[in-house]
């Protein structure tokens, strides 16, 4: 399938491809990946990037790589996804180092959040938060999410259900987010 | 800006068509997972590893232009197996595999049948000059396939304890 390109008012989000292995081997071997199942070796990282662009050719949408438009930073990968084993669709946000304290990956899944409502059609998506990842907490409850239950993964453990509020409760309608 | 794709999407035999994987695959690529025929490949393994793995088939296909077809019967249209090739280290020549997921659709050699036409196609189509296959060695069925497709078991360890490489050269065009 073709990976739709979305654009936010600073941000780029594009589909993942080879240009990110880099990238994705770095994230997975940073600290900063402890909430999302790493540290992971370099061939697992490349592996999971693999995983991520095959959920768009199962699932028909996934997860983008985030570039910041004016420069071609590759700061994070956000988006929709849901593989076995997730109790329902979720928008998923990881930063990568040093894009963190500027409002990315709020701006990158607003604009996630708006293709899942505006494009795909649903009513309603949660975002998984390890309890312990503050920052993920506050970037979901900056988009509105409440804290809704808890879940327990098979691999990945205990983990908070957040749930976006739904198309009609969002108050500004439409995003502007894919121009 | 994917990577062009190298490779032929769809490639048939006799009685084979080898496609892209897809969503529709995906109950009997886990039920395969799930099973003990994944003995030999460090399996068996949950549902949900078969999700991450069938997405990173499909995948691979994006991030390298080629990668594992899955293997359906041209008489049925039913998934019984996959087979192609794929690589995760770029310090290593592709690698090539085949596999039936279900024991009932062994016997009929539809496994060689399927890796004979990748082979034909990455060296005649493709201008391919080498790949590896990895096999368990304890598994006499698949060790078999490996001889009659031209592989040459290699001095060279396989990648897990007990797995046998074969060598595949492809600029031999004796087959």
């Amino acid at each position: 399938m073709k990976i739709p390109t979305l654009h936010t008012e600073r941000l780029t989000l594009r589909g993942p491809d080879a240009r990110d292995i880099e990238p994705m081997r770095a994230f997975y071997a940073s600290d900063r990946s402890r909430f999302v199942g790493g540290p992971r070796t370099a061939e697992l990282a490349w592996r999971h990037l693999g995983t991520e662009i095959g959920h768009w050719t199962l699932r028909g949408y996934g997860r983008w790589m985030v570039e910041v438009t004016e420069t071609g930073e590759i700061v994070g990968n956000v988006g929709l996804w849901n593989p076995e084993g997730w109790p329902e669709p979720e928008i998923g946000w990881d930063l990568f180092e040093g894009a963190e304290g500027k409002g990315y990956a709020t701006e990158a899944a607003l604009a996630a959040r708006a293709y899942a409502y505006d494009v795909l059609g649903w009513t309603t998506v949660i975002s998984l938060v390890k309890p312990a990842n503050e920052a993920s907490a506050r970037v979901a409850a900056r988009m509105g999410a409440f804290l809704d239950s808890e879940f327990t993964h098979e691999r990945w453990g205990h983990m908070q259900v957040w749930r976006h509020p739904a198309p009609a409760d969002i108050a500004d309608g439409g995003m502007e987010a894919y121009s | 800006m994917s990577t062009p794709l190298i490779a032929a999407e769809t490639l048939a035999t006799g009685r084979l068509v080898l496609r892209r994987p897809e969503l529709s695959d995906f109950d009997a690529f886990a039920a395969y997972t799930m099973s003990e025929r994944t003995l030999y490949i460090g399996g068996p393994k949950s549902r949900r590893l078969a999700f991450d793995k069938l997405a990173n088939f499909a995948g691979h296909w994006l991030l390298r232009g080629y990668g594992r077809y899955t293997i359906t019967e041209k008489a049925t249209g039913r998934a019984i197996g996959h087979v192609g090739a794929f690589c995760h280290d770029d310090s290593l020549p592709p690698e090539l595999a085949w596999t039936l997921w279900d024991g009932a659709d062994e016997g009929k050699g539809y496994a060689r049948e399927a890796a004979a036409e990748t082979l034909r196609h990455y060296r005649d189509d493709l201008g391919w000059t080498e790949l590896v296959a990895y096999v368990h060695e304890d598994n006499d069925g698949s060790i078999a396939i490996a001889r009659a497709l031209g592989g040459v078991l290699s001095a060279e360890p396989g990648r897990e304890p007990l797995s046998l490489r074969f060598d595949f050269d492809l600029r031999e065009k004796a087959a």
